[in-house]
């Protein structure tokens, strides 16, 4: 369990967040959703210690700030939203990373099992660099399950932080992508990722933060979050929320005439 | 790495074997080696002249080789390289003072100093200037590296403006010193020198292995390093505090040589990839042969004199480093 209270975070002089309450559970995969400078990325970052923040965040229990940084790299890892590596390395070296920073004893096989994971099978070779952008965001998630490998470990679940994880990515690795955390959740890992694309939230997400101004406006499961007046509230925008005829899955569209 | 150190054994022995006094020494080692006697003078020329600038040279260009790599990995930039710490900018501020003002200081410091004041000023300049830098960089307790670099460029005009002032002071036969000093040599190599040298490069080379892995991880960003368990800021004391007492030591003890530490790494980069853990050992051996082998050319190059090291270093170096930037654009490309 990943709780977060009373988490106020300012950039430069700017209240950013202003008191958030969040919380995840493992097994779940929770995602935050809201518009831009809403304050979800920082949100993610205070949890993760990128920024400096008041509040108290703790993982089963334990007050995050307190545990040594390889401790806490063998229970989460976190996937950054572009990355940009300083020398030539390959796919092979990135990957590999991960695994040196797991707390499980794993073979340098586990590298090319992660690649396959999020479709780069055979790519362990090819310089990072040289890459697209799609490509290079599937290798940084890629090092971060070799990290976190096994959704459950001695010490309790592990958690996936991902910062808008598909945002490069053309809609199959979307999907792809997705079921790949939904299946990690399923195991008993914690996931928690911020997200930009409503309607993948509503197909993955088991609970959903939405954030605006810099606080949670709701924070539960997708029926309760994903609600015309709650969206339009946050975004600014009239939307209305539908269910595609196939199935039960809400789906949102922007109505483009109405925007206040 | 095999390949290397062999190289760095057949460069020690041609190093040894070359030099003002003729051809004869190759014959002379040979003798040792079997265990015979050989003449004073050789004995003289081989453990009191050759084998400290050896031993120097090798010292010297691991120190500068290793702490290029150090810097670059830290830096996150290709480009860096240890004079970015300060204290290139800071030994040369340090020696200059040595050399110029030197003759104001009381007769009894002059003598007891004696040829050890150019090296230890320089020393002492570059520590300073580092730690300066550092404390500049330093907020809350997290080092910016972008601060470093630029306030490392403030802090370079500063002490160059200082160092204009005392070069505008000296007189000629100073400005001399100071010319070669700028430039670089292993001439001046002795024991003495190696025994102050030789414990700080060491320690400074020993504590490199353990950065190795925090280096690599350091490549994906520092907030990525932090969350694959890295203690970041102790790290970039480590290496600082490192790099700044090899290379003052370097510095100290051989003066200003340029480029080994931005072509070593580069170029074992191209060999045999970016990885800290492979990079660092070699390119302390790569540093070592290539320096010893620019030693061996100015010592020959217009024998009986002889070229100042940096020279050679910056002649070859240069072209050799464009010649590879060219060659590898998309590489390098950040």
């Amino acid at each position: 369990m990943l709780d977060a209270r009373d988490i106020r975070v300012s950039l430069a002089g700017t209240p950013v967040l202003q008191g958030v309450h969040f919380r995840a559970r493992p097994g779940q995969v929770t995602t935050i959703v809201g518009p831009n400078g809403s304050g979800k990325t920082t949100l993610l970052r205070a949890m993760t210690q990128e920024a400096s923040y008041s509040g108290e965040v703790t993982l089963d229990g334990e007050d995050i700030s307190r545990l040594p940084g390889w401790q806490l790299a063998a229970r989460r890892a976190v996937l950054p939203q572009a990355s940009r590596i300083a020398f030539p390395f390959t796919v092979f070296e990135i990957v590999r990373l991960g695994l040196t920073a797991s707390a499980e004893a794993a073979q340098e096989s586990r590298v090319s099992e992660a690649l396959d994971r999020v479709g780069l099978a055979g790519f362990e070779g090819r310089f990072y660099q040289e890459l697209s952008g799609g490509e290079q965001q599937r290798v940084q998630l890629a090092r971060v399950l070799t990290q976190v490998w096994e959704p459950i470990g001695a010490e309790g679940a592990r958690w996936l932080f991902l910062d808008e994880p598909v945002s490069s990515l053309d809609i199959g690795h979307q999907l792809e992508v997705m079921s790949l955390l939904a299946a990690y959740a399923q195991a008993g890992g914690g996931v928690i990722a911020v997200m930009h694309d409503l309607n993948l939230t509503a197909m993955y997400a088991d609970d959903i933060a939405i954030l605006a101004d810099g606080r949670v406006l709701r924070q539960g499961p997708p029926s309760a979050v994903l609600t015309d007046s709650l969206l339009s509230e946050a975004y600014g925008c009239a939307v209305r929320v539908n269910a595609a005829p196939a199935g039960d899955v809400p789906f949102i569209l922007p109505h483009m005439a109405s925007i206040s | 790495m095999l390949v290397l150190s062999g190289l760095l054994v057949l460069t020690s022995v041609a190093s040894l074997t070359t030099g003002a006094s003729g051809a004869s020494l190759w014959k002379a080692l040979t003798q040792l080696v079997q265990g015979e006697e050989i003449s004073l003078r050789e004995r003289v020329i081989l453990f009191d002249i050759r084998l400290p600038r050896l031993i120097m040279g090798i010292l010297v260009g691991a120190a500068l080789a290793v702490s290029g790599a150090v810097m670059q990995g830290l830096f996150r930039n290709p480009l860096a390289d240890p004079g970015l710490v300060g204290v290139g900018a800071g030994a040369g501020l340090g020696a200059i003072s040595a050399i110029v003002l030197g003759s104001f200081l009381p007769l009894g410091m002059q003598a007891s100093l004696g040829y050890f004041m150019v090296p230890a000023a320089a020393f002492v300049g570059g520590w300073v200037s580092t730690i300066v830098l550092y404390r500049i960089a330093t907020h809350r307790g997290r080092t910016s590296v972008a601060v470093m670099l630029l306030g490392g460029i403030a802090l370079g005009a500063l002490t160059g403006a200082l160092s204009g002032i005392l070069i505008y002071m000296a007189d000629d036969s100073q400005l001399r010193d100071l010319t070669f000093w700028g430039l670089g040599s292993l001439a001046g190599a002795t024991w003495d020198k190696i025994w102050l040298a030789a414990p700080l490069i060491m320690l400074a080379l020993a504590a490199t292995p353990f950065l190795a892995r925090s280096l690599n991880a350091l490549a994906l960003g520092e907030a990525p390093a932090a969350h694959l368990g890295i203690p970041v800021q102790r790290m970039k004391n480590i290496s600082i505090l490192s790099v700044a007492a090899a290379v003052g030591a370097a510095v100290a003890a051989s003066g200003g040589i340029g480029f080994i530490g931005i072509v070593v790494p580069h170029l074992l980069r191209l060999l045999i990839g970016p990885d800290h853990r492979f990079l660092l050992p070699n390119a302390a051996l790569l540093g070592a042969v290539l320096l010893l082998a620019a030693d061996m050319i100015s010592r020959t190059i217009i024998a009986p004199a002889e070229l100042p090291i940096g020279i050679v270093t910056a002649t070859l170096g240069g072209p050799f480093f464009l010649w590879i930037l060219l060659r590898n654009r998309s590489l390098l490309d950040l």
